[in-house]
């Protein structure tokens, strides 16, 4: 195969074996589908190299001692002795030390597909025996054919779409968001008593933005193909999107009413009225969600809370809450009058007091 | 990579009376030079009407079956290279002289395993190394005045595994510009489609690991690899026509 193919197919490999983006690794297992072609001088790495490239090609056929998995060894040996050493000043995780032999494995892998095959188990038989995957040579890959160039493009296909899935947390957390994969007792939990009682989740995961660890128990304030969860400082995420859970747990608390009403703006001052439903609700947890047209949005201060679910943006004359404290929308709007519609959540009591 | 097996098994067994030919097709002429190297008449007089010995014949091949048969003993060795091209007249032939006690040392690529064969000790020789397998191939090339690159070299020598006969034949392709679109001929070889299937739907097991432990990576995980190795193990049993066209 052509060391682009290789390089493909051991990026594609580690990024979907391992669920990493991290460069160095990648590049590392890239590096690790070229060394099997240190025996041919016609090579990129075989040119790099060349007086080994030289010397093997001389005694040894194309595909025989570095396409074996006793080079996969030693190449795993070397790279994890190095990994040892260097590991703790340098903070390489295991998977650094993994690449290349993975690299190496996959390229070597790959070379059965094509006509030749490879001497997979050089040195460790009597007998050479070529490897081949499918038994017709005629089914199998030509070297730079034409069907080699279109297992490039699947193969950078599927790249692109796991790194993709990797900067959203990996397959895993993907399928558990998108496929609503979710642990059923879960839901069920929320289904069952969210009209009637607070629902508690407690997470053990990590932050999207920079995997910095999240753990916590936290109030569900609402379900959004993922749950929309409240931290007792008013602190708003949302599972799934800001925030990658490993593990989710919930639970029923004390006994609570969750009502739902609309609240509507005829170009009117906004603060009274907000003021008014606080008033009405007191110990009362209000969330506001809807859209409102204001005369001064430019006026209205946005805080950018990174991995917290954004309660309050603005889009030109127009202000977007989305399970906004009502307390923050009271601070945010004020002297700002508006017209539009808000649906407001109110589940009685607060769970943390007035 | 027979050349030179011949007189080395022959300096093995100096006292033995030695008879070796290749049989190319003509009975009468392998048994005419078998029985010339172990001192067999090959003619006969022949004589006139009246009586009188007018010349010489030459035997018939029956004639000189007999005439070898009733000279062998046990000090004779038959070396019969290429033993697999041997009629069924001359093998069941050889069977008679086995059991005169003459030795047969058949040299053939493959044991045909019928008759007279069932009767010999079958010894396998090992495959000529790699570096015997350039050096013939590098001799093909000098001979035929063509010049190859070690990394050349070493990119055929994959398409002749270790068989010196498919090593020449390779660098005679390479002179007419065959190789590029050539397969591999040698039988060396195994299908390790199974072994990755495998691999793959054992990895399924991690599916029912997940679904016990209730860890959905595993489970996704096993799910996907059992798929996939599915996949393969069905896109492998894809089969077309074998025969070429015309045939």
């Amino acid at each position: 195969m052509m060391g682009l193919t290789h390089a493909a197919i051991a990026a594609t490999g580690a990024a979907l074996l391992m669920q990493t983006t991290d460069p160095l690794t990648l590049g590392l297992a890239v590096i690790g589908s070229q060394l099997p072609d240190l025996d041919t001088s016609t090579s990129l790495i075989g040119q790099l190299c060349y007086p080994i490239s030289h010397r093997l090609e001389d005694c040894y056929p194309h595909r025989t001692i570095t396409h074996s998995v006793l080079a996969t060894a030693a190449i795993a040996l070397v790279s994890f002795g190095v990994w040892f050493f260097v590991r703790e000043k340098l903070g390489f995780g295991i998977a650094v030390a993994a690449a290349l032999p993975l690299g190496h494995v996959l390229s070597t892998f790959s070379d059965t597909c094509t006509k030749q095959g490879v001497q997979l188990f050089w040195g460790l038989t009597d007998d050479p025996v070529w490897c081949v995957f499918g038994m017709n040579p005629r089914r199998r890959l030509r070297t730079g054919g034409t069907a080699e160039y279109w297992v490039v493009a699947i193969v950078v296909l599927v790249l692109a779409v796991t790194l993709n899935l990797n900067a959203q947390g990996g397959l895993k957390q993907v399928a558990t968001d998108k496929l609503n994969l979710n642990d059923p007792t879960v839901e069920k939990t929320y289904n069952e008593s969210a009209a009637t009682n607070h629902i508690w989740a407690t997470i053990e995961g990590y932050k999207a933005s920079d995997r910095a660890p999240f753990t916590g128990r936290l109030l569900v304030i609402g379900e959004e193909s993922g749950f929309v969860v409240m931290s007792e400082v008013g602190a708003v995420y949302k599972i799934g999107d800001g925030i990658v859970s490993e593990k989710l747990k919930t639970e029923p608390g004390d006994a609570a009413t969750t009502t739902l009403s609309a609240i509507a703006f005829d170009d009117e001052e906004t603060v009274p009225k907000l003021q008014q439903l606080v008033t009405q609700h007191q110990g009362s947890l209000v969330l506001l969600t809807g859209q409102l047209s204001v005369d001064f949005a430019e006026d209205v201060p946005v805080e950018l809370q990174p991995d917290q679910l954004q309660t309050l943006r603005v889009t030109g004359d127009t202000v977007t809450l989305n399970y906004c404290p009502i307390e923050k929308a009271i601070a945010l709007l004020n002297d700002q009058w508006s017209i539009g519609q808000l649906n407001v959540k109110i589940i009685s009591p607060s769970p943390w007091g007035a | 990579m027979t050349d030179g097996l011949e007189s080395a098994i022959a300096d093995q067994f100096p006292s033995r009376q030695i008879a070796m030919a290749v049989y190319r097709g003509s009975g009468k002429r392998w048994f005419t030079e078998i029985a010339e190297q172990l001192d067999c008449p090959t003619t006969e007089p022949k004589y006139n009407k009246a009586g009188e010995e007018s010349g010489e014949r030459n035997l018939t091949m029956d004639e000189l079956k007999a005439e070898i048969l009733h000279n062998v003993s046990d000090r004779i060795l038959f070396i019969l290279p290429e033993a697999k091209r041997l009629a069924a007249g001359v093998r069941y032939w050889l069977e008679e002289c086995i059991s005169k006690g003459a030795t047969v040392v058949a040299i053939a690529v493959v044991n045909p395993g019928k008759d007279v064969f069932l009767e010999m000790l079958e010894i396998e020789l090992e495959l000529p190394s790699d570096r015997a397998i350039r050096d013939v191939m590098q001799d093909e090339a000098r001979q035929l005045g063509l010049k190859l690159t070690d990394s050349r070299l070493s990119e055929l020598q994959t398409m002749v595994g270790r068989n010196p006969m498919l090593a020449r034949k390779i660098i005679r392709n390479e002179q007419l510009g065959l190789n590029d679109q050539a397969n591999p001929e040698h039988s060396q070889y195994v299908n390790v489609a199974p072994l990755v299937s495998a691999t793959l739907l054992s990895l399924g097991i991690l599916r029912f690991v997940g679904m016990g432990t209730g860890d959905r990576g595993l489970y996704i995980v096993g799910g996907i690899a059992l798929i996939v190795g599915m996949m393969m193990k069905q896109l492998g049993s894809i089969k077309g026509a074998r025969r070429k066209v015309g045939q």
